[in-house]
């Protein structure tokens, strides 16, 4: 993590509205479409499976990540796709905007974590010409999305095949 | 160190080569301690070791090797004999050594462990010994390094910067005329040219030597990029040739591209293959020094070692078959003397044979120790509830044996032996399973064990059967797939309701459904329940249908014959399968547990292989097994299929299919009278024939005219012999249908079990006592489930 905050360039991209940035550190590009094949029981926001040159990436949905009312439509929405340690992720977000740098002291962060699940990835606050630019860590992006396993197996917990 | 680390890590890698080596020497030398090839082999590897530390400045390697170069030295000499004492302190200085190199590779320094003691000894054993011959061997270590009585510092100063395999033979032709008067056994090490040298080596170490000249170390990143490279032009290929074309250049293009593209697959799946060596020579170190702390003799044979298989694989394997080869050596082997009584040879022989056979790779673990006590392996089953007591009774011997793989029966097992271990023979199972494996045994009690181990060739590319569900598809293994079962409406093979669970009954077996489309949260279609197909697959050892839509290659097909109503064929045929190449899906989803991984298929559309092990635990199939089984035994008869006849006199009667051997019909006149019986003449023999209305007690109709259709032919239902072989002539063969409600014994009459619904109406089912020729045998029409589940009987 202390990698992700000495980097000061970060990507921009808009969320229901608001705009949020990640270090450019793990941001290995950014594609407009892609076919997206559904992973039935993963977390509500991991939306699917995409294929990058012969890489299977996760996609998740900012939108529901972020728990952002309403959808917008998936078509027009863009994958920015980061690397986290060996893993590979696509982030649905509805636009990338321009890439920003912004030093570490410029940043402010808050008192303490979030507990609101759908802010708990926001790192810090930067005030940018006019805009809030929320920050997020990838790490703590994906990290709750990985709690499923106990959940999809309480789902398993009624008896299954009733005719 | 940071500048040179490149050359550092090809240093570990070639020492740790040389370790393996120096094992595999120091095992052969034992055996044959005069040889003098072998202990050349050994004096120059630790020399070429010892000379790379120096280079490296890895001071305390190089003062151990050193210390380990004079012992051998002296040994070449003739000054010392090998005895136990000498190989123990040269073993000790190979673990020393390994451990050295694991700390530089872990921290690239050398390490804080102090490895004094270890040198002091190896000189002491060197010194001891040589004190006893004339002091004339001075000279022989001089040109090595002078300072022998100071083992510690040389050779972390640089006084061999080439250590390569010349200066390790240059010492050995110098010694060759201080030692002229020494036992002639060490001449032939000074005479023999130094290329040579390796040629008269088992052929092992002669196939290493040439090919440092044809193969380089290339980085396993890179091979994996190659291959997701060749993966993603398969891929293009397959676009390619989905286009239609006119013209005929493009064609011939598409055509060679088409054969390049497999070509290039093959080379670069080649490129994951390694020989199962890798593990392999391991185990002579590993045998040796089990058989000296378990006082054992054990001769070790390997065969087969350059069978390839894929490399993740082969780390994988490691453990497990290291535990099968403690094992044999272990509780397997008899300690000399007892063999000895037994008329054996002093030495217990272990084979560990590698093979490719059916697209597998098959490994053997082969003692001809005592073989596993199939009595107390029984006797420990029923007494850890495993199995009853009066079933266990009946399991036949090799059935018995699978109990060892039962979690935690690995210690209970160990009747033969002494010592205890952690793991126990289900992880072994567990591990092989999990890379898709099985394992056998096979004992013979006072000759021997065998452990068949069968791994898949590889893991990154896997036959699979594509299937659909809902509006998505998903892979299985093909090696989980047993068969496919087509459902149908109009009375074919359908899924029924027992216990609260989804069952399908496949050739008399229930096996339990999952609905995938519902596991799996998709909407369900109601078309998958009626029309659509099950896959029974097997895991582990339990049986599973998967309910789907259909696969890949669409529905099967369907011809006439088996749309006949009332008939439950089975349509198994070989539904095409794909080569898939299986691809991580991330640490995110494969915790789900219930994905293996993903695959691109041809048409570009990505695929989950679903995990079938996961999938099992998930839906807690064993728990669903357990209720299936529990209801089946209460309601067997309710539920089995009978054959609905209509008797001569009319009546509808049902009988047990699982009694019926076969349906004939033959012309009344064919019926023959002998001894009061009625006979009907079948090949050599003669088939008793009775007619169905005087079994229920009605007036016997007169000879020749029973079960006299109207057109002058009879047919006859023969039962098996449990019924004394014996044929049942009636008017009219109706049906086969399952029982839809319980057998009603209440409604037993003369000659009628009971009653039940078959196809909606009442029917008498045939009571079969009266004509078992041993009533004993004969399982009571409407008992528990007397022939169940050996259903398979009718053909």
């Amino acid at each position: 993590m202390a990698d992700i905050q000495r980097d000061t360039r970060h990507c921009c991209f808009l969320v229901g509205g608001d705009c949020f940035a990640v270090s450019s550190t793990g941001v290995t590009e950014v594609l407009r479409d892609g076919r997206i094949t559904r992973v039935p029981h993963a977390a509500e926001a991991v939306i699917g499976l995409l294929h990058l040159r012969g890489r299977i990436v996760p996609v998740i949905d900012m939108r529901r990540r972020l728990g952002v009312i309403g959808t917008a439509s998936t078509a027009s929405r863009t994958h920015l796709v980061i690397r986290l340690h060996d893993d590979w992720y696509s982030l649905l977000v509805d636009e990338m905007l321009d890439v920003i740098e912004v030093a570490e002291h410029q940043i402010e962060h808050p008192s303490k974590p979030s507990a609101d699940t759908a802010n708990d990835a926001v790192t810090g606050v930067f005030a940018d010409d006019g805009r809030l630019v929320y920050f997020l860590d990838p790490q703590r992006i994906v990290q709750p999305l990985a709690r499923q396993r106990e959940q999809f197996l309480q789902r398993q917990g009624a008896p299954h095949g009733t005719v | 160190m940071s500048d040179n680390r490149e050359f550092v890590e090809e240093f570990l890698v070639e020492s740790g080569e040389c370790l393996d080596q120096l094992d595999r020497d120091l095992i052969a030398l034992e055996e044959h301690p005069d040889d003098p090839q072998r202990l050349a082999s050994i004096f120059r590897t630790v020399h070429t070791i010892k000379g790379n530390s120096g280079f490296f400045g890895f001071s305390k390697l190089g003062a151990l090797t050193h210390s380990g170069e004079h012992l051998l030295g002296k040994l070449r000499d003739g000054k010392i004999r090998l005895d136990d004492r000498v190989s123990g302190s040269l073993y000790s200085m190979i673990d020393a050594v390994r451990s050295i190199l694991q700390a530089i590779e872990q921290t690239g320094v050398e390490g804080e462990q102090d490895f004094r003691e270890l040198s002091q000894t190896l000189t002491a054993v060197a010194a001891q010994d040589a004190a006893e011959v004339e002091s004339e061997s001075e000279p022989v270590v001089v040109p090595e390094a002078s300072a022998v009585t100071d083992p510690l510092p040389p050779a972390a100063t640089p006084p061999a910067p080439q250590p390569s395999a010349p200066t390790a033979v240059a010492p050995a032709s110098s010694i060759a005329p201080a030692v002229a008067p020494t036992p002639v056994p060490t001449l032939p090490i000074a005479t023999v040219p130094k290329a040579s040298i390796p040629a008269v080596e088992s052929p092992k170490p002669a196939a290493l030597m040439p090919s440092s000249e044809t193969s380089i170390r290339v980085d396993v990143g890179l091979l994996a990029s190659i291959l997701d490279l060749v993966g993603e032009l398969v891929l293009a290929r397959n676009e390619l040739r989905t286009i239609e074309s006119t013209n005929p250049a493009l064609e011939g293009v598409i055509h060679r591209i088409n054969t390049v593209t497999n070509s290039l697959q093959e080379a670069a799946v080649k490129t994951r293959m390694q020989p199962i060596e890798h593990v392999f020579s391991k185990f002579p170190r590993t045998v040796r020094d089990l058989a000296v702390s378990c006082g054992r003799e054990v001769q070790l044979v390997i065969d087969g070692a350059d069978t390839e298989l894929d490399r993740t694989l082969i780390e994988s394997i490691r453990d497990p078959l290291t535990h099968l080869v403690r094992n044999a050596v272990d509780h397997g082997i008899e300690p000399p003397a007892e063999r000895e009584s037994k008329g054996k040879p002093r030495a217990g022989r272990l084979l560990l044979r590698a093979f490719h056979e059916s697209g597998q790779v098959t490994i053997e673990v082969k003692d001809d120790g005592a073989g596993i006590p199939v009595e107390a392996v029984r006797a420990k089953a029923v007494a850890r509830g495993l199995v009853d007591a009066d079933t266990a009774a009946l399991l036949p011997a090799d059935r018995v044996l699978q109990f060892i793989f039962e979690p935690g029966f690995s210690t209970a097992a160990q009747v033969t032996s002494v010592s205890g271990r952690g793991v126990g023979m289900d992880v072994v199972k567990t591990n092989i399973e999990a890379i898709g494996g099985t394992v056998d045994i096979a004992s013979q009690p006072g000759l021997g064990t065998t452990v068949r181990v069968r791994v898949p060739l590889t893991l990154a590319i896997i036959p699979a059967l594509v299937v659909r569900c809902g509006s998505e598809r998903f892979a299985l293994p093909q090696a989980a797939v047993g068969e496919l079962v087509s459902l149908r409406t109009d009375g074919g093979p359908r899924i029924e309701g027992l216990a609260g669970s989804a069952v399908i009954r496949v050739r008399g077996r229930l096996v339990p459904v999952i609905f995938l489309d519902e596991f799996l949260g998709l909407r369900s279609t109601t078309a998958a329940r009626e029309n659509g197909t099950v896959v029974l697959v097997r895991v582990d050892d339990h049986e599973l249908g998967l309910v789907v839509d259909g696969t890949q290659t669409g529905s099967l097909p369907t011809d006439d014959a088996s749309r006949q109503p009332g008939t439950s064929v089975m349509i198994t045929e070989a539904a095409s399968l794909s080569t898939i190449v299986v691809k991580p899906i991330g640490s995110l989803l494969a915790q789900l547990g219930i994905y293996s991984g993903a695959t691109v298929l041809g048409d570009g559309g990505v695929v989950l292989i679903l995990d079938l092990r996961g999938i099992l635990r998930a839906a807690d199939l064993p728990a669903i097994e357990r209720r299936v089984e529990s209801v089946a035994e209460q309601t067997m008869d309710a539920t089995d299929s009978y054959l609905v006849c209509r008797t001569v006199a009319g009546r509808r009667i049902a009988v047990p299919i699982e009694l019926v051997v076969r349906l004939e019909k033959f012309a009344s006149a064919d019926l023959q009278t002998a001894a009061g019986k009625r006979l009907v003449r079948r090949g050599d023999g003669y088939t008793p024939v009775v007619d169905a209305d005087s079994l229920l007690g009605a007036p016997s109709a007169p000879v020749g005219s029973a079960g006299d259709a109207d057109d002058g032919t009879i047919n006859l239902v023969v039962l098996d012999d449990r019924c004394g072989g014996i044929g049942v002539a009636v008017r009219q063969i109706l049906d086969v249908a399952a029982a839809e409600s319980m057998l009603q014994s209440t409604l037993a009459a003369a000659g009628v079990a009971g009653t039940l619904a078959v196809g909606g109406l009442a029917t008498e089912v045939l009571d079969l006592t009266a004509l078992a020729a041993a009533p004993k045998t004969l399982p009571a029409v409407g008992g528990s489930h007397a022939w169940y589940p050996s259903a398979d009987s009718l053909s």
